[in-house]
C-alpha cells in the first residue's frame, strides 16, 4: 500500500470536441466532474536539482509527479484525451473557455498514467507546464 | 452526508460505482461488527445516518405542511385539536430521529470505520493487525460493566 499526502487540490478540464453540420468539429475545454466532486486531491511533488536538467534537454522547464486517487473517470479521460491540470483548483485558470497560458497553474499531462499495480486504488503521472496545444 | 459516502471520501474513493460501493458497504458493516464485539457499539450510527436525512427531511416537510393546514380558515377546533396533535407526534419523531445519535461520538466512530477500512481495503493480510490506534479506539469508547 503506497502511502502520500493529498494536500494539493487539482481541477481537471478535457477537450471535448462536438461535430456541429456545417461547421465541422468544434472542440472545448469542459470541466471533468465524478459524482459530487469536482476537486480532487493529489500529492503534488514538484521538481528540482538534477531530474529538472534532465527534463531540460528535453525542452520541459517546469514539471511535477502527482500521486492520487483512482478514479475511473480521471483514468479514461487522461488516457484518451487532452487534458488540462490545474493545480491548486485555480479558479483563475480559465477564463471563458480559453485557458490562460500565463497562468502559473496550468499543467498537462506529461508521458503516461500509472494505475499503481492495477489495483484501481491510486494513480501516478507526471505533469508538465501547459504551452498551448 | 451518509456515512458511505464519509468512510468512501476518507478512503479516497471519489467515484460512484455500483461493485464498489457495496464492497465498502461491506466493509463498513464488518467494521461496525468488530468494534461492537469490542465493547463499542455504535450500530444506531450506521442505520440512523443511511435514513437520517430522508428520514428527518420527510418529517419536516410533515411538519411544515401541518403548519399549513392549521393556517386555513373555517377550520373547527376538533380538527384544530387533530392537526397540533399530529404536530406533536411529528416532533417526538424529529427529536427521536437527531436524538439517536447521541451519546455516540460520531467524527471518532466515523474515523474508526476509516481507519479499520483503510486496512481491510489492502490485499497484504499483515496490513489487518492490531492497530494500536484502533486499540486506543477501543479502550476510549467502549462499554465497562463492573462487577458489583
Amino acid at each position: 500500500m503506497i502511502k502520500f499526502t493529498p494536500n494539493t487540490p487539482l481541477k481537471f478540464y478535457y477537450k471535448g470536441t462536438t461535430y456541429v453540420p456545417g461547421q465541422g468539429n468544434i472542440s472545448s475545454w469542459i470541466k471533468l466532474e465524478s459524482g459530487n466532486y469536482d476537486t480532487f486531491y493529489c500529492e503534488w511533488k514538484g521538481s528540482y536539482g538534477d531530474a529538472v536538467l534532465a527534463a531540460a534537454n528535453m525542452g520541459v522547464k517546469d514539471f511535477a509527479t502527482i500521486r492520487t486517487f483512482y478514479n475511473p473517470i480521471i483514468y479514461e479521460k487522461l488516457k484518451t484525451l487532452a487534458v488540462v491540470v490545474i493545480k491548486n483548483a485555480d479558479a483563475n485558470a480559465i477564463v471563458d473557455g480559453e485557458i490562460d497560458k500565463n497562468n502559473m497553474n496550468v499543467y498537462e499531462l506529461w508521458g503516461g498514467i500509472d494505475n499503481i499495480s492495477e489495483q484501481n486504488q491510486f494513480m501516478e503521472f507526471k505533469v508538465r507546464r501547459y504551452e498551448g496545444i | 452526508m451518509s456515512l458511505l459516502d464519509d468512510v468512501k471520501r476518507g478512503i479516497g474513493v471519489f467515484y460512484s460505482d455500483e461493485n464498489k460501493d457495496a464492497d465498502v458497504q461491506r466493509m463498513i458493516d464488518s467494521a461496525t461488527s468488530y468494534f461492537k464485539g469490542a465493547g463499542w457499539d455504535f450500530s444506531t450510527l450506521l442505520s440512523s445516518k443511511k435514513e437520517d436525512e430522508t428520514i428527518i427531511e420527510g418529517l419536516e416537510a410533515d411538519k411544515a405542511a401541518a403548519l399549513a393546514e392549521l393556517e386555513e380558515e373555517g377550520l373547527t377546533e376538533e380538527e384544530i385539536a387533530a392537526i397540533n396533535e399530529n404536530i406533536a407526534i411529528i416532533e417526538s419523531a424529529l427529536l427521536a430521529a437527531q436524538g439517536e445519535l447521541e451519546g455516540i461520538d460520531v467524527a471518532l466512530a466515523t474515523d474508526a470505520i476509516i481507519l479499520y477500512c483503510k486496512m481491510a481495503q489492502s490485499t497484504d493480510p499483515g496490513q489487518l493487525t492490531n492497530h494500536p490506534v484502533l486499540i486506543s479506539f477501543i479502550a476510549q469508547n467502549r462499554t465497562v460493566v463492573t462487577d458489583d
